[in-house]
């Protein structure tokens, strides 16, 4: 009778390990702890993607009209490259971190993109595997907004970056931008459009740094709708920590009072 | 045979089929009473990961009431919510790390009051931020604690929290100006560090007559506000004060600005401020033109003014 009862509870164990698949390996491959729903990929003011539709799945056979993507999927991924954007003269240099590939994907090359919208559509270029690209032909005094990219061997968009933005100057100096000042009245460019001094993230008041001030127009735009373009780090219309994440990575003060 | 068996493999089974979630990071808690005060230090471990942001909340139930929340020696440099009791049984909290951090620290140190003999259960939740400017997060892995608590009768006077002699540093004091916030009012930025029992709080007062620093500290005019704090119209023609308090009632007092340094610096965006600024000037050319208006008239009906 007990080995019964511990028959029925090894049944009860059994099932639960049906429903939830942890892991899958095979000599050439491994899959560990898979996702059939990765969360959300792409937003739009009109979507939100929150499934796999439409990426590349690899072990795809073919016919003629049809494709057919038979057991368990996997899809390539790979993390997003964190991209930043400095002002030059007609031009812009953009810098990103590497992107890596999950299951055996690898990054191959970035394609740039650059647009005078925020959100695009934007005008791509392939650079090839490099971290570092200059965007020239642009206008002096034009605000654009960037993303980079990250592509498999076979040219496949697998992540792109969080958007960066900056303004081609005459000067080819990237100056600092205004407001700041030691001690008077900071002057906080308007938030919502775009400043053509302004060319770093999280740089609020544009005086070059990320600080304590940029940190207080964030408070105060939490929890608040709508949300200014400029304050939206990671866009998403809403104000939440993770835009104070963002900032906190850019973050860069100076001493005011000594 | 078969039953150890069977149970072996039932253990097995159970322990692939429910595996630990991966998650990556985890609050600490350190509880130790002495005598009617348990002090519980909540650490962060970011077993490896660089992270530059938490939320987080402590719950807690069993005989003990807060007593004192010290954050001065946090590894949060900026509180967007400072741990606080806003829930009965349950303190809030989130802040950023500028920079990141991978290396474990305090967050806070919690000192709770023993009411009577029984059982603290504590727990902790939250969330870390990846130090990518993603602001991508990990899930943290939840912290459970159940401490033993015994209430002294004859210790019930005694409890003294850890002593806080030095006093809070005010250093930053910034009025910045944006026309989308606070009606395109100006507004006060205060940034204060304790390094022992943390900020308690920021108060902020308008005096018409310039006072001495000194002699404002513990005023009963100082009232407290939040970061950023709005000015009204009267506070640009005054001289503006800030006092930063902490945990243990030590306090500093530093002037924000006087009348003249405000009007000489408003936003020259605004013509409320620029007029501000200028008003005298604008009466004067006013006045000018007046009198020439009726110089050209005298002119005009007599040839010259003889």
């Amino acid at each position: 009778m007990k080995f019964q009862k511990l028959l029925f509870l090894l049944l009860l164990a059994l099932l639960p390990g049906v429903l939830y698949a942890e892991e899958f390996t095979s000599g050439s491959y491994k899959v560990k702890d898979p996702v059939l729903n990765p969360g959300e990929y792409l937003t739009s003011s009109t979507y939100t993607l929150w499934s796999s539709i439409g990426e590349v799945a690899i072990g795809t056979s073919s016919a003629t009209s049809y494709g057919i993507n038979a057991g368990f999927l996997f899809f390539p991924l790979a993390t997003a490259p964190s991209l930043s954007a400095t002002a030059g003269a007609s031009s812009v240099s953009l810098s990103w971190t590497a992107s890596s590939g999950f299951l055996g994907w690898t990054v191959s090359s970035y394609t740039t993109g650059y647009s005078t919208a925020s959100g695009g559509p934007y005008t791509y270029t392939n650079v090839g595997n490099v971290l570092l690209a200059t965007q020239s032909g642009l206008t002096n005094g034009t605000l654009y907004y960037f993303v980079v990219v990250s592509n498999d061997f076979f040219g496949n968009a697998l992540a792109t970056s969080s958007e960066a933005f900056a303004t081609p100057t005459g000067s080819g100096s990237g100056s600092g931008g205004s407001g700041g000042g030691g001690g008077g009245i900071v002057y906080v460019p308007p938030l919502n459009e775009e400043v053509k001094e302004c060319k770093e993230i999280a740089d609020l008041n544009c005086d070059g740094y990320v600080d304590i001030i940029d940190f207080s127009i964030m408070i105060y735009w939490f929890d608040k709708t709508p949300v200014p373009k400029r304050v939206d780090l990671k866009p998403d219309r809403k104000i939440d920590i993770h835009d104070f994440s963002v900032m906190a990575y850019y973050w860069r003060e100076r001493t005011r009072i000594e | 045979m078969k039953k150890r068996i069977l149970i072996f493999v039932i253990f097995l089974f159970t322990f692939f089929i429910f595996p630990e979630k991966s998650l990556g990071a985890v609050y600490t808690l350190n509880p130790v009473q002495k005598g009617n005060l348990i002090e519980v230090k909540i650490f962060l471990n970011t077993e490896g990961k660089e992270v530059n942001a938490l939320d987080g909340v402590v719950s807690f139930f069993g005989p003990v009431a807060v007593k004192e929340i010290y954050d001065g020696k946090s590894k949060v440099a900026v509180w967007i919510k400072k741990p606080s009791e806003r829930e009965k049984g349950k303190i809030s909290f989130s802040g950023i790390i500028p920079g990141g951090t991978k290396e474990e620290g305090e967050v806070f140190t919690l000192y709770f009051t023993v009411l009577k003999t029984g059982k603290l259960e504590m727990a902790t939740e939250g969330t870390a931020y990846i130090n990518d400017g993603t602001g991508g997060s990990l899930l943290m892995s939840e912290t459970k604690v159940t401490l033993a608590v015994s209430f002294e009768k004859e210790k019930v006077d005694e409890i003294t929290l850890p002593s806080d002699t030095t006093l809070p540093r005010i250093t930053e004091k910034i009025i910045a100006q944006n026309e989308a916030m606070f009606e395109g009012k100006p507004f006060l930025i205060v940034r204060a560090k304790d390094d022992e029992s943390g900020v308690s709080d920021i108060s902020f007062l308008s005096l018409e007559n310039e006072g001495e620093v000194e002699n404002l500290k513990d005023d009963e005019r100082f009232r407290v506000i939040e970061i950023p704090h709005p000015l009204l119209d009267s506070d640009m023609t005054s001289f503006l004060y800030v006092q930063v308090r902490d945990r243990a009632g030590n306090a500093i007092v530093a002037e924000v600005s006087s009348p003249e340094a405000l009007i000489s610096k408003l936003s020259p965006f605004s013509f409320e401020n620029w007029f501000r600024k200028w008003w005298g000037f604008c009466i004067l050319i006013v006045l000018l033109l007046l009198a020439g208006f009726f110089a050209r008239r005298i002119i005009r009906r007599h040839g010259s003014f003889s």
